[in-house]
């Protein structure tokens, strides 16, 4: 069944209004929780500085976020054929997939500091039906089909990542949880840290001065979210000229049932469920000739990343073929044509 | 804090704005702040990377 939602761009433009502050409000408390616990681990990684000159031979970078058209459209075997000639940078939320097709990243970024859910990506060896009922999270979405069968794919993700974790680099944020940095000090990735912006450190009583003065790693400006993040990375600590995004959708597709949506969950716990799709938007993509929908929060994320890639002199490319970021400064390309140019 | 009274009545009546259903949702959205409503990580505009507070 399609989604009838309208288009609520007024309503969510307000909220934006409001949501730097209801962001750091409902996220810095757990920041600081887990950026105080992860001062006794750093010896466990070196700081994400020492990956400065990582990109020597000045190659392009293919970031792969964990949108849903990573797997609706099938671009695995122009990221195998062009692979090497990239840097990859992935989200932690698309690492199965990478690793599931061979394909080793040359880093891979985490940052969101929820409790229990990230370390999922990595593999929960802690994992059982109990905490399964506990938090539907994973089963109810559209994010990784593989994930709906949560235990076996779990144990299939503690393999692979077992198995692949010698050959890989993580950005870990300080702000992640005492069970990914536990997950990862406890396997042979080698792990970079940085600390996230949360507010101006020229600013009196800044609480992003007084975590680098604790631990002295760089400030990386997350965009918001772990896909932002990878560009980030790709942009101005491996200076990549040209970067393309795979599963960057920032959207649903239109068929998918808005309970199966990142957000609905907590939005039902706070709102009737008559109101809740007022916080969706239906956009339309003129290039891809398509609809999609997208929630309050995406449009968000899309918004905070079209202002970065302004800001900067690197060049983007949404090869992604669905979703919602399109704008000024992204060129659309596919990417088979992205990887023929850009080598 | 102390609370200065008036003794007299103004001639306007004043009526409490009417908030709208969006008003009420956004007004619900703030209060509920505490959740996990927003993104996964703070985003500070017109920033990149600063590698040790000197830039």
């Amino acid at each position: 069944m399609t989604n009838s939602f309208s288009s609520n761009n007024k309503f969510i433009s307000k909220l934006h209004q409001k949501f730097a502050s209801v962001t750091y409000k409902n996220i810095v408390p757990e920041v600081k929780k887990n950026v105080f616990y992860n001062l006794k681990h750093l010896k466990i990684g070196k700081s994400i500085s020492e990956l400065r000159n990582y990109n020597m031979n000045s190659k392009n970078a293919i970031v792969v976020g964990g949108g849903p058209s990573l797997r609706k459209i099938d671009q695995i075997k122009t990221l195998k054929k062009y692979a090497k000639k990239f840097i990859i940078i992935s989200c932690d939320g698309s690492l199965f997939y990478l690793l599931s097709n061979k394909i080793v990243p040359d880093l891979v970024v985490t940052l969101d500091p929820h409790p229990t859910r990230i370390i999922r990506w990595f593999g929960d060896k802690t994992l059982n039906l109990k905490k399964i009922k506990k938090d539907n999270y994973f089963s109810r979405q559209d994010i990784e089909k593989k994930f709906n069968n949560e235990l076996k794919s779990n144990k299939k993700i503690t393999k692979l990542f077992d198995h692949y974790s010698k050959k890989l680099k993580i950005a870990l944020c300080t702000s992640s949880s005492k069970m990914v940095v536990q997950r990862l000090k406890n396997s042979n990735a080698k792990l970079f840290w940085w600390n996230p912006f949360l507010d101006d450190p020229k600013k009196k009583g800044s609480l992003t001065k007084s975590i680098y003065k604790k631990n002295k790693f760089p400030i990386i400006n997350s965009g918001g979210n772990v896909g932002a993040a990878a560009w980030m990375m790709a942009d101005s600590l491996f200076n990549c000229k040209k970067i393309a995004l795979i599963g960057m959708d920032f959207s649903y597709y239109i068929d998918t049932p808005i309970e199966s949506t990142q957000y609905y969950d907590i939005l039902k716990s706070i709102f009737k469920k008559k109101d809740i799709n007022i916080f969706f938007s239906k956009i339309y993509n003129p290039k891809l000739k398509k609809y999609f929908f997208s929630d309050y929060v995406y449009i968000w994320y899309k918004k905070c990343f079209l202002e970065m890639v302004r800001n900067t002199e690197s060049k983007t490319y949404n090869c992604t073929k669905g979703g919602i970021l399109f704008g000024k400064n992204i060129k659309l390309q596919t990417l088979n044509e992205f990887c023929k140019k850009g080598i | 804090m102390s609370l200065l009274k008036g003794n007299y009545k103004v001639k306007t009546d004043i009526k409490k704005k009417k908030l709208s259903k969006e008003d009420i949702l956004e007004e619900k959205f703030e209060k509920a702040a505490s959740k996990r409503l927003g993104g996964s990580m703070v985003y500070i505009k017109k920033k990149k990377i600063n590698w040790d507070l000197k830039d």
